[in-house]
This record gives C-alpha cells, sequence and structure tokens, in this order.
C-alpha cells in the first residue's frame, strides 16, 4: 500500500485474498439461511450483506467516485 | 501465468459470456420482479383472505374442505390437493378437465382450511407475475425452451469460471476494488466489472447453477416416475382410476401416522404425475426449514385406503428440491429477499459492463481495437 509499492505486480494470494473472503462470507451466508431461523437467518443476511457493504465502499470512498 | 494461457481463457471468457449475455439480461431483469411476486401479486390482484382464527384452531375435515371448493367446479376434477405455505390458513385445489389431463393449465381454488369455505379462484394465467415467469422459464417455448435457457446458464457459469481466471491478469497492479476514476470511459468499467464480478461471484454461481437443475425438473420427474414410483407401485400399475374414492382425510391419517414427525404439503390425485392411477400421493415434508423443503410420498390406496408404500426420494429429487430455495432465496425473510434484488442488479450491471466492454474494444475499425488494446494494456499496467 505504500506508495512506492504501488506499482508492483501483486501475488496471486494477494489478488485473490478478498475474493476469496467475501466468497466464503457469501457461501456461509447462503447456507445458514437455509439450516434455521432467527439466528441462522441473520448469519444469512449478514454473510451477503458484507460483499454488498464491501462494494458500497468501494465505490463511494472518498476520492474514488467512479462517474 | 503464460500469456498464451491468459489469451486462451480470455477467449473462453468473451464467447461463453457473449453467447448467453442477451439471455442472462432477460433472466435477471424477469427474475427481479419474480423475487417478490407474492408481495406484487398481492398488490395487483384482489383476494378473498381466510378467517383469522386463534392459533391451535383445529384444521377443518379435508373432506369438508374439497367439498367446499369443488361445488364451485362441478365439472371438473380435482389434481391435486396442496397447503399454502405462505398461509397456512388457505388450502389450494388444482383442478382440471379430467383426472389424468396434463396438469400445466390447471385452474385453482382457494378453500379456507378452517371453515371450509370456498374463497375464490384466482385467474393466475391473466397475472404479470405469470408472464414473466414463463419469460423466466421457459420463454413460452415449453421444455426445449427450458432446456436451452438451462445451457446458457452452463454457459453463464463457465463465464464465471474463465472470468475468475483474466482477473488475475488484469488486477496484477491494482487493489481490490481500485475504480480509476480518472482514466477513460473503458477503464472505469473494466474495473466496475472486475469489482462487481468479484463481490457477486458466489452468489451467481449458486443461483445460475440451481437455475440450471430447476431446467431439468421435467426429466427429474419422469426419471422419478418410471424409477421409485414405478417400484412403490408395483402390481398395481395400470389399474383403472377408481369411480368412488375413500375418504382423503383419513389417507392422509393414516399417512401421518406413518410419518408422525412430518407435515402433509401436498396430495397428488390418482391420474397425475405424482401418482399412480389408483393411489393418493401424499408428500410429507419434515418441519426444520432445511427439511421442509425435502419431501417423501406416502401412497394410499384410494380404492380402500390400505397402506401401499412411503420410500425417501432418490438423491436426484433431493438435490431439485433443495436447489429451489437456493434459486428463489425465499428461505430467508424478507431481508433475504432484498439482498438477492440487490446482487442481482448487480449482475445486471456485470453483464451490461461485460457487453460494453466487449463493444468498446471491438471498436469501428482495427485501428481503433488496436489503440483500445493499447489503452487497456497500458491499464492493466499502470
Amino acid at each position: 500500500m505504500n506508495p512506492p509499492k504501488r506499482n508492483a505486480p501483486r501475488p496471486l494470494s494477494r489478488i485473490f485474498a478478498i475474493p476469496l473472503v467475501l466468497g466464503l462470507v457469501s457461501g456461509i451466508g447462503l447456507v445458514a439461511a437455509l439450516v434455521g431461523d432467527d439466528l441462522w437467518d441473520a448469519i444469512g443476511w449478514l454473510g451477503l450483506g458484507i460483499p454488498l457493504a464491501v462494494t458500497v465502499w468501494c465505490l463511494w470512498r472518498p476520492k474514488q467516485r467512479i462517474m | 501465468m503464460q500469456a498464451k494461457t491468459i489469451r486462451r481463457w480470455s477467449w473462453i471468457h468473451k464467447w461463453s459470456s457473449l453467447v448467453c449475455t442477451a439471455f442472462l439480461l432477460l433472466l435477471c431483469i424477469t427474475g427481479l420482479p419474480l423475487i417478490f411476486h407474492e408481495e406484487i401479486d398481492e398488490l395487483l390482484h384482489e383476494s378473498v383472505p381466510a378467517a383469522q382464527v386463534p392459533s391451535g384452531t383445529p384444521a377443518a375435515d379435508l373432506d369438508r374442505v374439497v367439498a367446499g371448493g369443488m361445488a364451485h367446479a362441478p365439472s371438473e376434477f380435482l389434481q391435486f390437493l396442496i397447503w399454502d405455505r405462505d398461509d397456512p390458513n388457505v388450502i389450494f385445489l388444482s383442478i382440471a378437465k379430467a383426472p389424468d389431463a396434463p396438469s400445466e393449465n390447471n385452474r385453482f381454488l382457494r378453500v379456507d382450511a378452517h371453515t371450509a369455505q370456498f374463497l375464490d379462484a384466482p385467474d393466475v394465467f391473466g397475472h404479470l407475475t405469470y408472464y414473466l415467469f414463463k419469460l423466466h422459464v421457459d420463454m413460452f417455448a415449453g421444455l426445449p425452451g427450458k432446456l436451452f435457457l438451462g445451457f446458457m446458464g452452463l454457459l453463464f457459469v463457465v463465464a464465471i469460471v474463465s472470468g475468475v481466471v483474466v482477473y488475475a491478469p488484469a488486477m496484477r497492479k491494482l487493489d481490490f476494488g481500485t475504480v480509476r476514476s480518472k482514466r477513460s470511459r473503458l477503464v472505469r468499467w473494466l474495473d466496475l466489472h472486475n469489482l462487481l464480478g468479484a463481490v457477486t461471484i458466489v452468489w451467481a454461481v449458486v443461483v445460475g447453477f440451481t437455475g440450471v437443475i430447476n431446467t431439468w425438473a421435467d426429466l427429474v420427474l419422469k426419471m422419478w416416475q418410471y424409477g421409485q414410483l414405478t417400484e412403490m407401485v408395483g402390481p398395481f400399475k395400470g389399474a383403472a382410476i377408481p369411480q368412488q374414492m375413500v375418504s382423503v382425510q383419513k389417507a392422509v391419517d393414516t399417512a401421518s401416522a406413518k410419518l408422525p414427525h412430518m407435515t402433509p404439503s401436498f396430495i397428488a390425485y390418482p391420474g397425475t404425475a405424482f401418482t399412480s392411477t389408483t393411489h393418493y400421493a401424499i408428500f410429507m415434508r419434515g418441519n426444520t426449514p432445511l427439511t421442509s423443503r425435502l419431501l417423501q410420498p406416502v401412497l394410499i390406496n384410494a380404492r380402500d385406503g390400505s397402506f401401499t408404500d412411503t420410500r425417501t426420494m432418490p438423491w436426484y429429487v433431493q438435490t431439485l428440491l433443495l436447489s429451489q430455495p437456493l434459486h428463489f432465496g425465499d428461505y430467508g425473510g424478507m431481508p433475504l429477499k432484498i439482498i438477492w434484488a440487490l446482487l442481482d442488479v448487480l449482475t445486471i450491471v456485470v453483464l451490461g459492463s461485460g457487453l460494453y466492454l466487449w463493444l468498446a474494444r471491438r471498436g469501428p475499425s482495427r485501428r481503433a481495437s488496436k489503440a483500445h488494446a493499447a489503452i487497456s494494456a497500458k491499464a492493466a499496467a499502470s
């Protein structure tokens, strides 16, 4: 993240780290809501809600307007 | 990764996406309102509400429910009796012109589950959600349309997997979620495509592939009919449809006694695709959110009310039944439906941006496309 290293190629583990975590929480969310009600449903909403929240943050964080 | 490998995967990503994009857009756009089909039907179409009764009120005798409904359709035949999942006060009667007629165009009668009073006969074929549903499921083209959309769904899964591979070189010099807002429109949309593709991927694969499984439902039913159902029916195969049938309430009581930990979900009447010509098939479901999706048929001889057989359904039917909630998103209340809708909208943006990237890179001439290639190469390198 340091400015001098910004353009250095990233290893695959770095490129896929965040997508992998988001994929895992999505998967947990998809299954959790199927397993039970109440708390399980809430885990489902959280699991699938996190990727949405990350999207919003990436698009609307300061100095990163897309349009 | 070698340049040759990347080129090969880019080619797979490009063509699998291009072939399926138009149909996937259709599926995402029609699927979006279908997530809320109950709410939309409720809003657009009046229905007679069932009596509100205190919890614990015993259900009406099913023979009275059937009589109450069928009095309003004297020349038609009952094919299925279905407990409404969403409203336990209502029972649906699915009726046809003959006991063994195809069931696709059946009419529905709603009957109060506690008072056995006829409520109404909703004109489902006139509902907006019916047109959306048909467009979504088979584009009004029957089984071929269904299987075709299933194939498009498989291509979508291929596009996603190849998208993961080409994501790596594109993101080699970028942090996750970077949208280079000061660069050309092409670069911005590429970044947006990569970001939204990455966040929706697991959901899109699950909804996409369970959708593909759903397109095989007719084939799964056929397999079950020729396999397990035939074995269960045994010597009764080909028997005539009884003129006089025993009480359906007694049949359900017998089934419930056999499977006391399960709840009846629907009843197939003799002559329909879900049973023999001489049995009631009482389809029982479990009582947890997961097992309530799984069904177990109990065959009761409609001539004398005797128990014939019950078996857990084979894996291919269970897979289909479990894939349904994962496709519809109807298993976690309204918040899950809203999340489903938002992820669907993001998927539409991924599809649209992918199409735009292809069009923009193609350009009006080779020179332009070379210039674009140079831009994207520069974009990927910076």
